[in-house]
């Protein structure tokens, strides 16, 4: 018979994954949440929320699964946004554990530069590697306006994490 | 802090890299982008994508309406006669009229190409982060579409197929840099290339290559696939030429190329699976 503590901690996460997928639909609808071709990476918030209001093994987790989403989204080789936000997560989480205090403000500069750290390899080992010519372009008009816009949406998603883990929070 | 390379957790952590790497490997080794872990995501989220889609679209419709009343009004109504006169009376006009024009392109391509065995298909999901457009349909290998199988609409070509799950499949369009076919321009009959270009893509343009220093090719001329290389049929519109320039190395001119299809907005194409 599970108990109240255990059905309390498979819902949190169960919702948890849900709003990760969620995310990760909304996201590549086509048109949705649109400014012409910038459209926002929902999954990186959500996982980023994760790995501050738990813990980094399970932000290390998100970080993977939403790094292996926005992999297949993206058309980028499968692991390379998985691995970048596994390891992203895990040095978010103990920055909030030690150093930062966790509100809406500090969340969202924490996103500002893991999306940065995102973008910059994304783009050093996908475009500047092979298109030096014009890739700068790329970086300048779609890169940094798609990590930029999806600033706008963490403080929401952020909003909504904490709701959950407050909702199902299990006293350890 | 020390203590946490001691930890269990830091070794779960060790073993998800590890895993991840382990994906990136068998991609990259299997030519793909994709791993296992992606095709099985794809394969659970293309229902919610096709279904999202919809929605989104059907919703874009209803406010484009309320927006842009007389001229919308006036060009459903055209379109409306139009399908009318195609297929009878239609009881669920958005639903019917999506079939309906998704049907009539692939007629129309049969009869032009009577030898394409071919697959309809919808885009469900596009990533601003994707690369040139790329984007996925709700079809793949349980269809019979395979890598490399090329990717029309009835105004020409869109790209090919690079990644395929069991239901999904993903598309690089012609302005990919990775994207190169043989081509040919129809009036002056001069071969080349067709090949992406990162500046030129975000313009929505491509390149035809390597043209002879003395080519005549003009601005006008229409760009159409060769089968040079037996990789892609021939005949299939690339697109139109807007300029001729020299390369910078001055040993052959390029092209270029305004693409017949826009893809960054199709939402229906057509997998030519065998031909």
């Amino acid at each position: 018979m599970p108990t109240k503590k255990g059905k309390e901690r498979f819902l949190k996460w169960l919702f948890y994954a849900l709003l990760l997928f969620f995310c990760y639909i909304v996201q590549t609808t086509p048109g949705l949440l649109a400014i012409g071709p910038i459209q926002p990476v929902l999954v990186v918030p959500v996982c980023l929320a994760v790995a501050v209001l738990e813990n980094e093994l399970a932000g290390a987790v998100f970080g993977a699964l939403a790094g292996l989403m926005w992999d297949l989204s993206a058309s980028r080789i499968s692991g390379f946004f998985g691995i970048i936000l596994c390891v992203l997560c895990v040095a978010v989480s103990f920055c909030f554990l030690f150093w930062i205090r966790q509100n809406t403000v500090n969340f969202t500069l924490a996103c500002a530069v893991a999306l940065l750290v995102a973008v910059g390899l994304d783009y050093l080992f996908n475009f500047l590697i092979f298109y030096q010519e014009g890739s700068l372009y790329l970086l300048l008009h779609t890169l940094l306006p798609t990590a930029g816009y999806t600033l706008v949406y963490c403080p929401p998603l952020f909003w909504l994490a904490r709701r959950i883990a407050r909702r199902y929070a299990v006293e350890e | 802090m020390r203590d946490f390379f001691k930890t269990t957790r830091f070794k779960v952590i060790l073993c998800v890299l590890a895993l991840l790497l382990g994906f990136m490997i068998q991609a990259a080794y299997s030519g793909t982008l994709s791993s296992v872990a992606s095709k099985a995501i794809g394969f659970v989220s293309t229902p919610f994508q096709a279904v999202s889609s919809a929605v989104t679209g059907w919703f874009g419709g209803f406010f484009d309406r309320l927006t842009l009343a007389d001229e919308l009004l006036e060009e459903n109504a055209q379109l409306q006669q139009q399908v009318r006169q195609l297929q009878g009376q239609l009881a669920d006009l958005d639903r019917y009229k999506s079939e309906n024009e998704t049907y009539r392109e692939m007629l129309q391509i049969q009869e032009e190409h009577p030898t394409f065995e071919m697959e309809a298909a919808s885009v469900v999901a596009r990533d601003s982060s994707s690369r040139f457009y790329s984007f996925k349909i709700d079809r793949g290998s349980d269809q019979g579409i395979a890598l490399q199988d090329p990717v029309i609409t009835q105004a020409g070509m869109v790209g090919i197929i690079s990644e395929v799950g069991p239901n999904y499949a993903v598309v690089t369009t012609l302005l990919d840099p990775a994207f190169k076919v043989g081509a040919t321009a129809t009036a002056s009959r001069d071969p080349g290339m067709v090949e992406g270009d990162v500046t030129l893509a975000q313009e929505g343009k491509t390149k035809l290559r390597y043209l002879a220093p003395t080519s005549e090719v003009k601005a006008g001329e229409l760009v159409m696939s060769s089968d040079l290389g037996g990789t892609y049929p021939a005949d299939l519109l690339i697109g139109t030429v807007l300029e001729v320039q020299m390369e910078s190395s001055g040993i052959s001119k390029y092209a270029v190329v305004q693409p017949a299809v826009n893809a960054s907005e199709v939402t229906s194409v057509m997998v030519v699976k065998a031909y």
